[in-house]
């Protein structure tokens, strides 16, 4: 063995290979795999304009799953590759770089594969001349995981992840009020399509898309909008609750500023809360409601009770009385016919008396007359004084009628207003009628509730008289306004004067039996007493007062359209 | 003939009202008067046989114990010949219907006006003669 020969052997073998065809097999492998990671790193190239696909590189052909550029080549357009939820983006993408180079970071997208599985990329976008016209460059780097780059977009992905795992709507904005991201429940709450606002559109964008499917209404779109952009920028409620027309949901949508600038803004889903607390309120003022009927009613109840035992002591009273006077009246009738028969009987004896004793005699049977007179008179009135007590127990004294309300009233006023003035021919008043036609007919006793009004109109000229008497204002004009009102089921009459009113103290007694403020003599205390009973206990209605002392007095009485028949003896009997 | 009148009143003051009212035909011996301070005094004053015999009575209705159309029903059932006229302070419509319904010839209300009172009287007592 030679030197050279000793030599090689001595070295460590060339190759672990045993044969040459082996060790030229696992170059090829060698040689594919070292391409294959060239073209994974390599950025793959795609220039197109308004869609259609001037020009692809091999290397993308190849990332995208294709055998060849001329495959690519012959899509229909380059939305082809990108996946349906990011064509808005892709195209508005498209459209700024156009517009000049704008981003210079890499933006972490989507692609189709050839087999429509989905490959992630790092893209860049640089406008290019191509044939005198520009044309969008596209520079895809397929992502690889462990890449320090690719950590970046991964924080966002997870960022994106737990967004959308919020059970509020989120909507990132830049400082500029531009989106940078949402998530779904966004979408959801403002029922928008998913993927219509791609990051980068301007809040605005989706306001003028709220206006014109009608969020706002009939307002003028530029100021709504700008008058809610600013909202944005404030921290806390914007609009705590605004509606969503299309789904009906409530929102309460709150601003936080982010440290960058920007700001998140987060929608929460009140309409269940919303609907709750409305129910909840519409309940209590139901309740509220309710309980203030109750206590008006009880209120009515009560004084209507009062009335109703006054009237019926009144009542007891009065026939009570009517017995003894009876024998007053009759004794008082007889000593003076007893009397006139003495005096004839002891006629013949007048001729033995001497003058003084017959002049004496005669003054005491003139006083003895007088006095039988003075007990007739009072007993008479005091006789007119039960009889008008005993109104309030008359049964069955009126019949109920379907009756022209406003002819009643004005047949009631005329009468009041002529025997007014056939008392007192120097008194004058104006009257005003302001009757409502739709009135009609109403049901009720004529005879009793023409006695209401004659007694309340009696009572309002009798005021405005002691008015104009006690004031010494000239211009004072003695006036009567007489309205009547209907609604569905109610109708009603208001009588206004502007005499003398009452005080308080007053109108609280007002309706109580032998109550007055006339004097003695002139009125007995019972025309509202038994109106009132009239009014409320017979015809089931409202009797209402008003007064301010030398300014006015209003009366109002509302009727039902429709009562249950009674009369004020049978319901006493009950 | 002297006729007679049965008075039920409880109040005893009606005794002298209605001697004085009818002192002229009492003075004639046209009319006899007797009084009954209750319904159940009637009743018995009415079985013992009063004399004159009473043709007439004139009843109040309110009255403790027994009422005036108690009386009034008693009487019909047991002497349906005997007219009854009803004296009343309630003169309403339904006092003076049930009165009518239980067999009254007639219901005065107070204050009584005698004048025609003596009127009813006379015309039942002409009835009577005429029968």
């Amino acid at each position: 063995m030679d030197e050279k020969t000793k030599l090689l052997l001595s070295l460590p073998p060339l190759s672990s290979y045993s044969s040459p065809d082996e060790a030229v097999a696992a170059s090829v492998d060698r040689a594919r795999l070292y391409h294959d990671q060239l073209v994974a790193a390599m950025p793959g190239l795609i220039v197109h304009r308004d869609g259609v696909i001037l020009h692809c590189s091999s290397t993308l052909a190849r990332l995208l799953g294709y055998e060849s550029a001329e495959q690519v080549l012959a899509l229909p357009g380059v939305m082809e590759l990108v996946p349906e939820d990011a064509r808005l983006a892709e195209r508005d993408a498209y459209a700024r770089c156009l517009q000049g180079p704008t981003q210079s970071q890499a933006r972490r997208i989507k692609r189709h594969r050839a087999d429509t599985s989905i490959q992630w990329f790092d893209q860049l976008l640089e406008p290019v001349d191509w044939g005198g016209a520009p044309a969008v460059m596209e520079m895809l780097t397929q992502m690889r995981p462990q890449a320090a780059n690719a950590e970046v977009p991964h924080q966002e992905q997870l960022l994106q992840a737990a967004i959308d795992a919020m059970p509020n709507g989120v909507l990132m904005l830049d400082r500029n009020l531009k989106l940078e991201g949402a998530n779904s429940e966004y979408f959801r709450l403002w029922d928008y399509p998913p993927g219509l606002f791609p990051p980068g559109t301007p809040v605005a964008e989706t306001l003028y898309y709220n206006h014109r499917r009608g969020d706002y209404g009939d307002v003028p779109c530029e100021e709504t909008v700008a008058e809610l952009c600013t909202r944005f920028l404030v921290k806390g409620v914007i609009n705590s609750e605004r509606q969503v027309p299309t789904n009906g949901r409530i929102l309460d949508i709150r601003t936080a500023p982010r440290a960058d600038g920007g700001y998140v803004i987060t929608h929460h889903d009140i309409t269940d809360r919303k609907r709750i607390e409305d129910e909840l309120r519409q309940a209590k003022e139901r309740a509220e409601a309710i309980l203030k009927e109750l206590r008006e009613t009880q209120q009515q109840l009560i004084v209507q009770e009062k009335m109703a035992s006054l009237g019926q002591l009144t009542a007891g009273i009065a026939h009570e009385l009517k017995n003894p006077l009876n024998f007053v009246n009759n004794f008082a009738e007889l000593s003076g016919e007893l009397l006139d028969e003495l005096l004839e009987l002891l006629g013949p004896l007048n001729d033995h008396l001497d003058d003084a004793v017959r002049v004496e005699v005669d003054e005491l049977v003139d006083s003895l007359q007088s006095n039988l007179r003075k007990i007739s008179d009072h007993g008479r009135r005091a006789d007119n004084i039960v009889k008008s007590m005993l109104a309030h127990s008359r049964g069955g004294g009126g019949e109920w009628q379907t009756t022209d309300l406003n002819m009643l009233v004005e047949e009631a006023l005329t009468l009041s207003y002529h025997a007014v003035r056939a008392q007192d021919r120097a008194f004058n008043a104006t009257l005003s009628c302001r009757l409502d036609p739709g009135v009609g007919e109403v049901k009720l006793v004529p005879q009793d509730m023409s006695r209401v009004l004659v007694n309340l109109f009696t009572n309002s000229f009798y005021a405005v008289r002691k008015r104009q008497l006690l004031s010494d204002d000239p211009t004072y004009e003695p006036r009567l306004i007489v309205a009547t009102h209907t609604s569905d089921s109610e109708v009603s009459i208001g009588i206004r004067d502007n005499g003398v009113g009452m005080p308080p103290a007053v109108i609280e007694k007002l309706f109580t039996p032998f109550f007055t403020t006339k004097p003695t003599g002139e009125g007995t205390g019972l025309g509202l007493s038994l109106s009132y009973d009239i009014v409320v206990h017979q015809h089931r209605g409202r009797f209402d007062v008003s007064s301010v002392e030398n300014e006015h007095a209003e009366f109002t009485i509302t009727l039902p359209r429709t009562v249950t028949a009674v009369s004020l003896g049978e319901r006493r009997k009950t | 003939m002297t006729l007679g009148i049965l008075v039920v009143d409880d109040e005893p003051d009606i005794e002298d009202l209605f001697r004085q009212r009818f002192r002229a035909e009492l003075r004639r011996g046209e009319l006899a008067l007797h009084f009954a301070a209750s319904a159940e005094e009637a009743l018995e004053s009415l079985s013992a046989g009063l004399q004159p015999e009473a043709v007439l009575v004139l009843s109040d209705i309110n009255m403790p114990g027994m009422s005036g159309l108690d009386l009034l029903q008693r009487l019909r059932a047991d002497d349906p010949a005997v007219p009854v006229i009803m004296v009343t302070a309630y003169g309403d419509t339904e006092n003076r219907r049930r009165a009518l319904d239980s067999g009254a010839t007639d219901l005065v209300t107070k204050p009584v006006d005698f004048v025609a009172l003596k009127k009813l009287v006379q015309s039942v007592i002409e009835r009577k003669n005429a029968a």
